[in-house]
């Protein structure tokens, strides 16, 4: 072995050496930047999802009768719903019981139901529009409500709102950016209602229970009226 | 040569292992995580670096953990034209359902966002599944 061929080698092994290093240092720092802008880690503070409720809880069934009614084959979830992750995240997150759903109102693009979960109930519209989950109490003060400002299950010129209101209301209406009020048409204890993105959007929802008038707000930004929403 | 590449792999091993930290759920990730002003989107609370999420996405989601009901956002746009995808807004939980599934389908990137909806600074999380 010559000094040249020594030299050759030890050439190669050091450019070898320059491109692991190279290459180590581009692959630590795109895992740095991957690491910086996002985090897969499990949130501290976030409580663990609750174990499926085997049983309605005892407040939400005196708020919503339906879910005592005897259930029958209509009340059963369409099949592919139940942990799929972009339709049951929250439900898995509240403890939903899907064998304890009940059928509560049906329409040509869907139909809603409403599923028990550990401390309340769910909401759930096999259209993609609404799908709320809360509290017995969150119901009792119509905060089980949900807007939706952009979606492709509703047209790009409007918003909706959908929820849940507790038995013996009375009287619903929403009102509206313009001060105005309209009826709004409650089935089996749910609700789904649409507004032009041009028009007066929804402020409140009111209703009358036990002789007093309550009152929720819907959460709906003011920028809904100028968003731009696109359906593929 | 065998020794460097034994060791390069054990290396890329490691850092592959430290990106995705135990605990985390399959296909879940999480951005946000901080107090978040009154109206304010978590993309636009200043300081912040985890703020929001750009990647293919099939859920996003805002979330708020705390005492008491608190209305959060979740939004969701094509990085391509910046035109919205998807915009819901609940009270503790805010997720785009089905809305991203085509963009995830077929590949498409989106800045996926969360939000604090209400009139004081609490702690909002954004999650995403893909």
């Amino acid at each position: 072995m010559n000094m040249d061929h020594i030299k050759t080698k030890l050439g190669s092994r050091r450019a070898i050496l320059g491109v692991l290093v190279a290459v180590l240092g581009t692959l630590s720092a795109s895992v740095a930047i991957a690491i910086a802008s996002n985090s897969s880690s499990v949130p501290q503070g976030r409580p663990a999802p609750a174990p499926e409720t085997q049983a309605p809880n005892v407040a939400i069934v005196s708020e919503l009768s339906i879910l005592n009614r005897p259930a029958t084959a209509a009340d059963s979830l369409p099949s592919g719903i139940v942990g799929n992750p972009s339709q049951w995240l929250n439900e898995q997150r509240v403890g939903a019981n899907a064998s304890l759903s009940r059928l509560a109102a049906s329409s040509p693009s869907g139909s809603i139901y409403l599923i028990p979960s550990a401390t309340g109930v769910c909401m759930f519209d096999t259209a993609g529009t609404t799908n709320v989950c809360a509290s017995a109490d969150e119901v009792a003060n119509g905060e089980a409500e949900e807007a939706i400002l952009c979606s492709p299950t509703i047209p790009s010129g409007d918003i909706e709102i959908g929820g849940v209101l507790p038995d013996g209301t009375s009287n619903p209406t929403v009102l509206l950016s313009n001060g105005s009020i309209q009826p709004l048409e409650v089935k089996s204890n749910t609700y789904s209602a649409d507004f032009a993105r041009s028009g007066p959007l929804p402020t409140s929802i009111e209703w009358i229970a036990g002789g007093t008038k309550h009152t929720t707000a819907t959460h709906v930004p003011s920028s809904a009226s100028s968003e731009t929403c696109t359906t593929p | 040569m065998r020794n460097m590449a034994v060791w390069l792999a054990a290396t890329v091993s490691c850092a592959v292992a430290l990106a995705i930290p135990a605990g985390a759920a399959a296909g879940e990730g999480h951005y946000c995580e901080e107090l978040v002003p009154a109206y304010t989107d978590c993309a636009n609370n200043p300081g912040h670096s985890w703020d929001y999420w750009n990647g293919v996405v099939d859920v996003n989601a805002a979330e708020y953990y705390g005492e008491g009901t608190v209305n959060v956002c979740e939004h969701a746009y094509d990085r391509g034209n910046g035109d919205t995808v998807s915009d819901r807004c609940g009270n503790g939980f805010a997720g785009s359902s089905g809305d991203l599934a085509y963009y995830f389908e077929h590949n498409i990137e989106l800045s996926s966002h969360a939000g604090n909806n209400s009139e004081h600074p609490h702690t909002i999380y954004g999650t995403i599944v893909n």
